[in-house]
């Protein structure tokens, strides 16, 4: 039932950032299906964020796993050129937490298990905290244009603590965990392994994950230039049939106990998996998922969301444009994909974004009509 | 007013390259006020160092840094930009980032400043690139020529023959196999080493 596009080019270089939410990239060539589409894919591994969304929008890569605001941010031309990008594809959701120093969590006087303290509470105690001892903290994230970055700004903001308190950094995600010991960061959102390696070697403590802010949020999108994707239509299809394969697998039992040798591999992330405590590779305090009907989907009201953090952080000043955020996130594109592996779609690329339970942490509901400028 | 020299921080972890680059722009009169290899603490050196420009690898993890410094904020009073916003030459950029060279400037310095600059690094990079080609060349050429005469000593002790004779046998059964001599020699090697 595989289906059969005509690829206009065969042999493709895609990158990723070593992290979990690789995975539907390296499942999809080594468990074979990029070459079922007739597909030879090299991955290339990348270090930067900058470097992935340069290497696409000028050639060096055909395609990669991106941020899923990335394409929205280089289409508008967000600290680099204005390069056009679309994703037909969400790759996962969820995998980031805040973690705080280990020195900061002991100031905090957290209880030995923070089960059933919501994002607000938690963050009412750091704001109390930062109020008496009138300090400044440092937080680091990775990328500018990421969830971890919105992600860390829309709970300091949902806490309460103000703008003024918190210098928000950016650090390679290696970096982290010598500056929380060196005192130079107070803690970090990134994605995982990071937040759990860095728990396990005695630097910090995992406060919260993504999931208990925005449950319904992409994580990672496969995206290719707009270039890319109107001149090698077919092609486009077909990896973002293979990965959507990918994902599928990854959400069955086989997957729960292989994907760890796949990830080892010299290729991909064999120096994190060595490191990484023993258990389950996912931790369950950090939900990650890389399949569902409504999650693969690039919901345009999604989005939208992540255009509404842009301006709230002022990367952005102009208004939120739904005829360009179609031609970004393209709805059209999963539905073939999803049809031809027999999957349903979603009708409609517009939601309320916060109603499906669990909500938002801030209880909010996003609705384009609100927020849109035509 | 600009300033008549422009100062440049390199960050790259090949400390020969960012030598080479560095002579090359002390040269044309640019002074280079800090060279450094990847580094967590690249933020801090930038605030204190102020750099005009930064000349970094297109594949150093501390590109993150810079991304988030370029994004303007009260915290920053001279933000950076990445150089690729304002050159709008779309060949200059694809060059650059052929050859590996990413660049932050401060913000309101004119193309016409930076160009030079990133036109060295440029030459540089492609430079010691093709540098890097020649050597793993001439060390794999060594390397089969090693193989090669390899061969031909142990087909001389084996079989007693002269080694005009041996090359010969190498020859003849890489044209059969239609393999490299270099393959068939490796073959060759780790049969007769069994032996």
């Amino acid at each position: 039932m595989t289906a059969r596009y005509q690829a206009e080019k065969t042999n493709l270089i895609l990158g990723f950032v070593p992290l979990l939410d690789a995975a539907p990239l390296i499942v999809a060539k080594e468990l074979g299906y990029f070459s079922a589409q007739g597909l030879t894919v090299q991955l290339q591994a990348e270090r930067s964020w900058a470097s992935i969304r340069d290497k696409v929008a000028w050639g060096l890569l055909d395609g990669a796993q991106m941020l899923a605001p990335l394409p929205l941010a280089s289409t508008l031309g967000l600290g680099s050129s204005a390069i056009p990008m679309v994703t037909g594809l969400v790759l996962s959701q969820g995998g980031n937490a805040i973690s705080l120093s280990e020195a900061l969590c002991q100031q905090l006087d957290l209880p030995p298990s923070l089960t059933g303290l919501t994002p607000a509470e938690l963050g009412a105690r750091l704001r109390q905290h930062l109020q008496q001892s009138n300090r400044q903290l440092t937080l680091a994230t990775v990328s500018p244009y990421s969830c971890h970055h919105y992600q860390l700004h829309y709970w300091l903001q949902l806490s309460g603590i103000e703008p003024r308190q918190v210098n928000v950094i950016g650090l390679a995600p290696a970096d982290m965990a010598s500056q929380l010991d060196g005192g130079r960061i107070d803690g970090f959102c990134v994605g995982e392994p990071w937040n759990s390696l860095s728990q396990q070697q005695g630097s910090s403590r995992i406060l919260l994950s993504s999931e208990q802010l925005w449950p319904h949020c992409p994580e990672k999108v496969f995206a290719v230039t707009a270039d890319f994707a109107s001149k090698q239509p077919q092609t486009h299809l077909a990896l973002i049939t293979a990965l959507l394969q990918a994902c599928q697998w990854l959400a069955t039992p086989e997957a729960a106990s292989g994907l760890t040798a796949l990830l080892a591999q010299p290729a991909y992330l064999p120096d994190l998996l060595q490191q990484m405590p023993a258990g389950p590779l996912l931790n369950p305090a950090i939900p990650q998922a890389f399949f569902g009907d409504e999650l693969n989907f690039p919901w345009c009201s999604q989005a939208a969301w992540l255009q509404q953090q842009m301006r709230q952080l002022g990367q952005w000043q102009g208004p939120i444009d739904p005829q360009l955020l179609r031609q970004i996130y393209r709805t059209d594109l999963y539905r073939q994909a999803a049809a031809a592996l027999q999957l349903t779609a979603p009708a409609s690329d517009w939601r309320l974004e916060g109603q499906q339970a669990p909500g938002f942490a801030g209880g909010e509901i996003f609705s384009i009509r609100n927020n849109a400028s035509y | 007013m600009e300033r008549a020299e422009l100062s440049v921080m390199l960050v790259d972890d090949e400390t020969e390259r960012a030598q080479l680059l560095e002579q090359a722009l002390q040269q044309h009169g640019y002074q280079v006020i800090c060279r450094l290899t990847s580094t967590a603490a690249l933020r801090h050196h930038v605030e204190r160092l102020q750099p005009d420009m930064i000349i970094i690898d297109m594949d150093s993890p501390d590109r993150d840094t810079l991304e988030h410094m370029a994004v303007i904020s009260q915290h920053n009073p001279k933000p950076i930009v990445f150089f690729a916003e304002q050159d709008q030459d779309p060949d200059n950029i694809r060059l650059a980032i052929q050859a590996g060279v990413s660049a932050y400037i401060v913000d309101g310095l004119t193309p016409k400043r930076v160009k030079p600059i990133l036109d060295v690094a440029i030459a540089r990079f492609h430079e010691f690139q093709q540098l890097r080609q020649q050597l793993a060349s001439s060390q794999t050429a060594l390397a089969e020529q090693q193989l090669l005469e390899k061969a031909k000593r142990l087909l001389i002790k084996h079989r007693g023959c002269t080694e005009a004779e041996a090359f010969q046998t190498l020859r003849k059964l890489a044209m059969d196999r239609q393999q490299k001599m270099t393959e068939v020699a490796r073959d060759l090697i780790s049969l007769m080493e069994v032996l």
